[in-house]
């Protein structure tokens, strides 16, 4: 209980987590219970009520189809928000894997650090729109394509920590006691490079929501009827003079999502490398 | 005691070993020929970067190749070559009949694993243990070590102890599996002058209880002196001497042993300044022809700056790589 409290404070005494974590959870919690609360609907096509500026039956005013903007957005939430919750899944797993195996084993390492330049060199939302329309699902298909784009900036950071940890001397030593390569890797070297995997990841989910937006803003992303943040967005743009409400609005919503996953990984980055912690002296 | 002829524990015969690079070859070990018998204590003496860790890590195969090579040489542990031994062989081998505990405590730790999984790892990996068997046997282990309120401190990690404290973890770790050879490299080297009595003084009972063999790498003559049973005295890659501790101190052979004895601060003799070997320790990647030593040697002769001197037995059991002793055999 104590243990708690202690924690507690310190999370409030770390300003950007602190914000940041309640801006995100305010954001979370509205778009995945809010439809459960009140009934949305963001598909009723309402001819007499197109592009209505934000009233008292519409808060936030009716697109082109007349289809209410603040359901749309809700609903378009919930699925920028899994996207990112996907990618920031694949990406860890695979990125993890795929680090700890090249940074450990040389061999694996030339190779495939080789093939991760590559794949940095080429253009990110261009190599993730060529993999979008080569999937049907389109939610899934970005999920899929947003993965295999940010994987190798997930590769380069732990890959990085995994070459600093395996030259520590406990690695050594654990080697001196006869510990087999995989579990050097994953009970030895796993564990020391979870704090800058976690602030990586927190990174990730933001890069992966504006992702989806920049690849649903396109056209190729998640496809109408469905909304996204993006496609809301890519929809408003030629209307930006009649109806600027449809733009602004989700707008919004990516800018806080985005701005609250930064805090949050900011925060996370002071609280957990003991390097960055303000008046603190490290203790080794 | 006397090299033991017959059935050696450890057995290192004519070892070479060089790091290769692309631009580089620099021979580290050369012809390194030693033998260590059942329950005896052998200390491997000499300054910083004579290769006496590197010949400890090669014993375990250790060392990561590249850059390391075996140029030739054998290296029998009862009766096994390990330089012959598969990968998996070598690891069961590790941890449960040989193992090491290194120079710097502070760092061979993990820092975010508590103690008591550290403890139970080698245990684990080299025996079938149910977990009340492990838990029963870490404490054990960690009361051997003299660690106080062992089973409280299981949960706890490494950054809460001392250096003294975690140098006798390693230990625990270290004998969990009963080794019959503990190689301990400047086990004492970080600590301070009491924390390494007491970690000596542990070494020798669990030594005593265990009859264990050890090969401890130093450069502290003092420490050698009172806790091992034969010195091996390697300088620049090569072994340079080689008898029991009581007739190296009693009668050095080579110049460079000599010059080291002479070195030490004696209580007797209150003179002001302590005497010093003239120079440095020659760069392995540009060693000097003839005599590794000559440089530095007060004895040189001709002979010296030509040809190595090859290592001989001059008495039973005290071995010696200089020409001044071979001439004396003549």
């Amino acid at each position: 209980m104590k243990n708690i409290k202690n924690h507690l404070r310190q999370w409030r005494k770390n300003r950007s987590l602190f914000i940041g974590s309640i801006l995100f959870l305010m954001l979370a919690t509205t778009v995945l219970l809010v439809p459960y609360i009140i009934e949305m609907d963001a598909f009723t096509l309402q001819y007499e009520k197109i592009l209505n500026a934000p009233s008292k039956s519409h808060p936030l005013g009716t697109d082109e189809f007349g289809r209410d903007v603040l359901s749309r957005i809700i609903i378009g939430g919930r699925v920028s928000l899994s996207i990112g919750m996907q990618v920031m899944i694949g990406t860890t797993f695979f990125g993890v894997l795929i680090a700890l195996l090249a940074g450990y084993f040389d061999k694996v390492d030339m190779v495939v650090m080789r093939f991760m330049d590559i794949m940095m060199a080429f253009p990110s939302l261009l190599l993730a729109i060529a993999l979008v329309a080569t999937f049907r699902d389109s939610t899934f298909g970005v999920s899929i394509a947003l993965t295999v784009v940010y994987t190798p900036r997930t590769v380069r950071i732990v890959r990085s920590q995994v070459l600093v940890l395996k030259g520590e001397q406990y690695v050594e030593a654990s080697r001196s006691i006869g510990v087999a390569p995989l579990k050097i890797i994953f009970s030895h070297i796993l564990p020391g490079v979870l704090p800058v995997l976690i602030v990586q990841e927190t990174f990730l989910f933001a890069y992966a929501i504006l992702g989806e937006a920049g690849i649903s803003f396109v056209g190729v992303g998640v496809q109408p009827p469905a909304p996204s943040w993006g496609n809301i967005l890519g929809d408003a743009r030629v209307l930006l003079r009649e109806a600027p409400w449809m733009i602004l609005y989700p707008g919004l919503g990516i800018m806080c999502t985005v701005l609250s996953l930064n805090l949050i990984g900011d925060g996370l980055r002071e609280a957990l490398d003991p390097k960055r912690q303000k008046g603190k002296a490290r203790t080794i | 005691m006397a090299i033991q002829e017959h059935d050696p524990l450890l057995s290192v015969e004519h070892l070479s070993l060089s790091f290769e690079t692309t631009e580089s070859s620099v021979v580290v070990l050369d012809d390194i020929s030693l033998a260590i018998g059942k329950d005896e204590i052998v200390a491997l003496v000499g300054e910083s970067g004579c290769g006496k860790s590197v010949t400890a890590m090669s014993i375990m195969r250790l060392l990561h190749s590249p850059p390391a090579q075996y140029k030739g040489g054998n290296i029998y542990f009862q009766g096994e070559d390990l330089l012959k031994s598969s990968d998996r062989h070598l690891r069961d081998i590790r941890g449960n009949r040989i193992s090491m505990i290194f120079q710097e405590p502070m760092t061979s730790l993990n820092p975010v694993l508590t103690i008591g999984d550290q403890v139970a790892e080698s245990l684990t990996l080299h025996n079938k243990l149910t977990k009340e068997e492990t838990l029963k046997a870490v404490v054990d282990l960690l009361e051997k070590v003299r660690i106080p309120g062992a089973r409280q401190r299981l949960k706890s990690f490494p950054t809460q102890y001392s250096g003294g404290m975690r140098q006798r973890i390693m230990i625990a770790m270290a004998i969990s599996c009963k080794p019959d050879l503990l190689i301990a490299d400047e086990p004492t080297t970080a600590l301070d002058v009491t924390i390494q009595a007491q970690i000596l003084e542990l070494l020798k009972t669990l030594k005593r209880e265990t009859s264990m063999s050890i090969l401890l790498i130093t450069h502290d003559l003092g420490v050698v002196a009172e806790f091992s049973e034969r010195i091996i005295v390697m300088y620049a890659g090569q072994i340079v001497e080689s008898a029991s501790t009581r007739e190296l101190f009693k009668t050095p052979l080579h110049p460079y042993t000599q010059g080291l004895l002479n070195s030490l601060p004696k209580l007797h003799n209150l003179e002001t300044r302590l005497k010093t070997i003239e120079g440095y320790v020659p760069s392995l990647g540009k060693l000097p022809v003839g005599c590794h030593f000559h440089p530095r040697c007060s004895h040189v002769m001709p002979i010296c700056r030509e040809s190595c001197p090859p290592i001989i037995e001059i008495k039973q059991g005290h071995t010696c790589r200089c020409f001044l002793q071979s001439e004396a055999c003549v």
